[in-house]
């Protein structure tokens, strides 16, 4: 095989010393024969032509003897990239942009498939992801995950799954770390002792977690991520044994996970593996034994040969032996177990990104579709010439299907030089894009070059390939003439009118596809735009958020309530700052207290689920809440003062109907209780509670010297937007060493986190949209500048007949005005029909927004049309004799 | 008289170059004069096409071309066997017997 591949490779590139050894060769046979003939009994005089008559055919042979070299097709192939590349090389500005505009359409691509490939397609790097199910529960129609005792009972009694592992994040997701260096805060999975071996994953330094660190008593064993131990150990060999502190807990790394292990949850890279055993430990109560906390995600490995459905009826018969004694509704009816397919991992980020990943990958198609919408119209454009070529070819005896294929390799030269151009890009540019737009924190990816991508780059390459070059090329194959090209006028004919209209029906196609993706794009970032004006319900502006870590322990409990009660009066002294105060909780903040809440003497309808925020005075000035009604939290509102709380107009309007609220008393439970009761003594505009987008929610603001919190944030206003973190942290490490001091950022930093996948897209699009300007400018130029090339005899006789230029420039302009015009109505058509189907991406506009519309029409309109008046001005002002002369 | 010329059935002159090479390397003329020799002149294989055939097999990696000085003192292309090319005279004369066993077999008269 491998001698074959040399000799074919010797054949293609040594072809000219194959033929001089093949002369030779037969030239010796020729002499050898001749020469025996003559020494023969019977001399002939013409020994020679004997010996070639005893040969029979030589040029047959010879062309045999090539043909057995087995690289004919090879040949005539690479004949065609060389034709190609010396046409190409002709005109290198054609060339270079073709190129440039492939490698933007192909790079984006790329990239955006990529994010999505990781985001949504790829299973996850586990051995036979494919047997991975996801365990839900549910009973009396409401779905749930797994309280602790339930898992352990059907773990031991379930034989249906090769094996079941739970693991949670929940209710605390970072745990401080202390040891090898300062503490910090790190992203913790609590896991069952088997989740590596179900998995299927091996330690790459140490060994993994095994069922015997996860007993309850035992040491704490913990495996750290490649990248922690990277980070904080600088991958030093000596971190198997070393003991690091959890919160409370001791535990000793006895291993590190392979670098491209992420868990189950795609997105997201755990820094620290810890048993579930180790839970009562790190976190403030004991979940192990709580029948009613439902805080456990649970999957498995199906057994080879069988199927989900016979899985699911086993595991829901387990479920019904265990019964109702471990989980959370008594009285709800029959638990059944669900198995969803779990090869792609649990799918929190699918949903968060899965949707606007699935809109920029068809917005990115677009801009292609654009880019090979415009190349096939330079194509055909350029294709005067190309057809005069192409007829004295005809004429030469190639057949048009050759003449088809030639053209084909040259825009398969263009799209391939495009598609590694773009991989390029999508590598050097995609993670940038991705950091830009403030991803990076929420999907956790590195564009690399893989398979995948390879893969898919290639099919797109070769997709775009037939697209602008089949045209084109069938239609300059049609078009050519032999008994024209060869005809006295060939080279000054103008071209067919069927490639000139072929290209302006391209063009008006280009037109109407860039409206709608401009009218995509500036909806979008219209939307982003209302989203980051709109009326918070908060003043984030001016204010600084420090969050301090959730610990539960004495010392942290301490160190909170010093902060609330003492320090945050440091703070309030810092100078510039307006005012401070402590919460637990509140808009937009990651944690947040939920309960029900009743209003006294109400009939039906008079109780709600909140959003309780714990806060200290000062709490609504400096976040900016306002105060519809009563008074804000005041220090007066002590623990010895009559409780009191603020609700919002939502929770008032859900809690009392259209009543006054002031002076109203309510209670947290499922009943009233006077003992418990608090007096409303507020009412708050709503506000905006878990992001930017999310309806408005029932809140209850209750004084956190009333109803003890922990502290988890302190919000700081100063005048203007003054940086004070480094004061505050000063502040915070001299009065309460050791709290976990977690980040300090800017409120409005905070809210524009959340809106990681609208920044994604809106960028993105924009992107998209100065691309299809480009091109739609880029095309508008290269049509006009082709036809006036085409047109020059007739342009030089108008000239000469006493035209003006203006009124030449007018009469190119003309044409193109019409095209861009029918471009843009059948774009605009398309708008209203398409931009519906992004219309729960959009917020405060509607997909019927006509400034977005107007907008996006006239950018295009005015840029196009711009970029056609230069070439058309050049050629109204070309010397007319110049032409002439020629004819 | 000549005796008669016999077409050659296709595929078979692959199988007597390479029985030809089996022991020494040899040219094209030499080829060709081998089997005209050795079938006493009953083949007709028409000098030329024996080329077409080299060459392939040398594609085919059963031949390797060895340039050298030939008995009448010129350079010439010699074609030696691989061991590609040995295993594949094993198998098609392996074929080649077993067929024509059984092709005489049966067109031999059964004797009652």
């Amino acid at each position: 095989m491998l001698r074959e591949i040399g000799y074919r490779l010797r054949a293609l590139f040594r072809k000219g010393d194959l033929d001089r050894e093949l002369e030779a060769e037969l030239q010796y046979h020729l002499e050898r024969e001749a020469d025996k003939i003559e020494r023969s009994s019977e001399p002939v005089v013409h020994s020679e032509r004997a010996a070639k008559l005893a040969f029979g055919p030589m040029e047959s042979v010879k062309e045999q003897c090539r043909e057995a070299r087995g690289t004919a097709a090879l040949e005539s192939f690479l004949a065609d990239v060389r034709y190609g590349m010396r046409g190409l090389k002709r005109s290198p500005v054609f060339t270079l942009a073709a190129i440039l505009s492939l490698a933007l359409g192909i790079g984006v691509n790329s990239t955006v498939f990529s994010l999505l490939d990781r985001v949504v397609f790829r299973p996850l790097p586990v051995e036979r992801p494919q047997e991975l199910v996801i365990l839900s529960l549910t009973q009396g129609g409401t779905t749930s995950g797994f309280t602790y005792p339930f898992f352990r009972e059907m773990q031991s009694k379930q034989s249906v799954l090769a094996g079941v592992f739970a693991s949670a994040d929940y209710p605390v997701k970072n745990l401080i770390v202390r040891g090898g260096g300062d503490p910090e805060a790190a992203t913790t999975r609590l896991v069952s002792g088997n989740y590596f071996e179900v998995l299927g994953i091996r330690a790459a330094v140490g060994r993994v977690l095994d069922s015997a660190d996860d007993r309850p008593g035992v040491a704490g064993a913990a495996v750290i991520s490649d990248r922690f131990w990277a980070r904080r150990f600088q991958r030093s060999p000596e971190v198997l044994g070393a003991p690091i502190t959890l919160n409370q807990a001791q535990v000793t790394i006895v291993g590190v996970a392979p670098p491209e292990f992420f868990g189950e949850k795609p997105g997201t890279v755990p820094d620290v593996w810890v048993p579930l055993a180790l839970q009562p430990r790190v976190m403030p109560s004991d979940l192990l034994s709580a029948r009613f906390m439902t805080w456990l995600t649970v999957l498995g490995r199906l057994k080879p040969g069988v199927p989900a459905a016979a899985a699911s009826a086993s595991l829901t018969s387990v479920a019904a032996e265990i019964g109702t004694h471990t989980i959370l509704l008594k009285d709800a009816g029959p638990l059944t177990i669900g198995l969803e397919n779990g090869v792609r991992g649990l799918e929190d980020l699918r949903r968060e990104f899965g949707k606007p990943l699935a809109l920029l990958m068809a917005m990115a198609g677009m801009v292609l579709t654009i880019a090979c919408f415009n190349l096939a119209m330079l194509l055909l454009a350029r294709g005067g010439a190309r057809v005069h070529e192409m007829g004295v070819r005809l004429a030469l005896g190639a057949g048009r299907g050759r003449l088809i294929r030639q053209m084909l390799v040259e825009s398969a030269l263009l799209s391939s030089a495009g598609g590694i151009v773009g991989v390029a890009l999508a590598l050097m540019g995609g993670g940038a894009l991705i950091r830009l737009a403030g991803g990076a924190r929420e999907i956790s990816v590195n564009l690399v070059l893989d398979g995948r991508m390879l893969a898919f780059t290639a099919a797109v390459t070769i997709g775009a390939t037939f697209l602008f070059g089949l045209i084109p090329a069938l239609m300059a194959a049609a078009g050519a003439n032999p008994a024209r090209s060869l005809g006295r006028r060939g080279r000054t004919a103008t071209a067919p009118r069927s490639l000139v209209h072929g290209a302006q029906g391209l063009m008006v196609l280009q037109i109407a596809v860039s409206l709608v993706v401009l009218c995509g794009a500036a909806l979008l970032s219209r939307s982003l735009t209302r989203l980051r004006q709109q009326d918070f319900g908060i003043r984030p502006a001016g204010v600084t958020m420090v969050k301090l870590q959730m610990e539960f322990t004495p010392a942290a409990r301490k160190a909170q309530e010093r902060v609330r009660a003492e320090v945050i009066e440091r703070i309030r002294a810092l100078p510039g700052v307006e005012s401070a105060a402590a919460s637990f909780g509140g808009p937009f903040a990651d944690e947040a207290h939920t309960s029900k809440v009743v209003a006294e003497g109400s009939s039906a309808g008079g109780s709600t689920q909140v959003f309780v925020v714990h806060a200290s005075e000062g709490y609504v000035e400096t976040t900016g809440l306002r105060v519809l009604s009563g008074r804000a939290l005041t220090r007066d509102d002590r623990k010895e003062a009559p409780p009191v709380a603020l609700v919002t107009e939502y929770a008032a309007t859900r809690l009392f109907g259209g009543e006054p609220a002031l002076g109203r008393r309510i209670s947290f439970g499922n009943s009233f209780d006077p003992k418990k009761a608090l007096e409303v003594v507020g009412v708050l505009k709503d506000a905006r509670f878990g992001g930017p987008r999310d309806e408005f929610r029932a809140l209850v603001f209750v004084p956190m010297a009333q109803q003890p919190a922990p502290v988890s944030m302190i919000s700081v206003r100063t005048g203007g937007e003054r940086d004070i973190s480094r004061e505050i942290r000063a502040v915070l490490q001299q009065d309460v060493p050791g709290i976990g001091l977690g980040e300090i950022t800017s409120y409005s930093d905070v809210i524009e986190r959340k809106l990681h996948s609208e920044r994604l897209v809106s960028l993105m699009s924009t992107l998209f949209a100065a691309q299809v300007v480009a091109l739609a400018a880029a095309g508008l130029f290269g049509l006009v500048w082709f036809t006036a090339a085409t047109r020059e005899r007739e342009l030089g006789i108008r000239a000469a007949l006493g035209a003006r230029p203006a009124d030449l420039t007018r009469c190119l302009l003309q044409r193109t005005a019409l095209i861009i015009l029918i471009g843009t109505l059948i774009g605009g058509a398309g708008s209203l029909a398409l931009t519906s189907s992004i219309r729960s991406f959009l917020f405060g506009v509607t997909g019927y927004d006509p400034a977005a519309f107007v907008s996006a029409a006239s950018v295009l309109i005015l840029i196009g049309l711009t970029a056609a008046s230069i070439p058309a001005w050049c050629a109204g002002r070309s010397d007319p004799l110049k032409t002439l002369r020629a004819e | 008289m000549p005796p008669e010329k016999l077409e050659l059935p296709q595929g078979t002159l692959e199988l007597l170059i390479l029985q030809t090479l089996e022991f020494e390397p040899q040219h094209g003329w030499g080829i060709s004069e081998r089997l005209n020799q050795r079938s006493l002149g009953a083949l007709q294989v028409q000098q030329g096409s024996l080329y077409p055939a080299l060459h392939r097999m040398e594609r085919r990696g059963l031949l390797s071309p060895d340039w050298r000085i030939s008995e009448n003192g010129r350079n010439a292309k010699y074609y030696k066997l691989t061991e590609g090319g040995r295993k594949e005279l094993r198998q098609q004369s392996d074929a080649w017997r077993k067929l024509t066993q059984a092709v005489t077999l049966i067109l031999t008269p059964e004797v009652r």
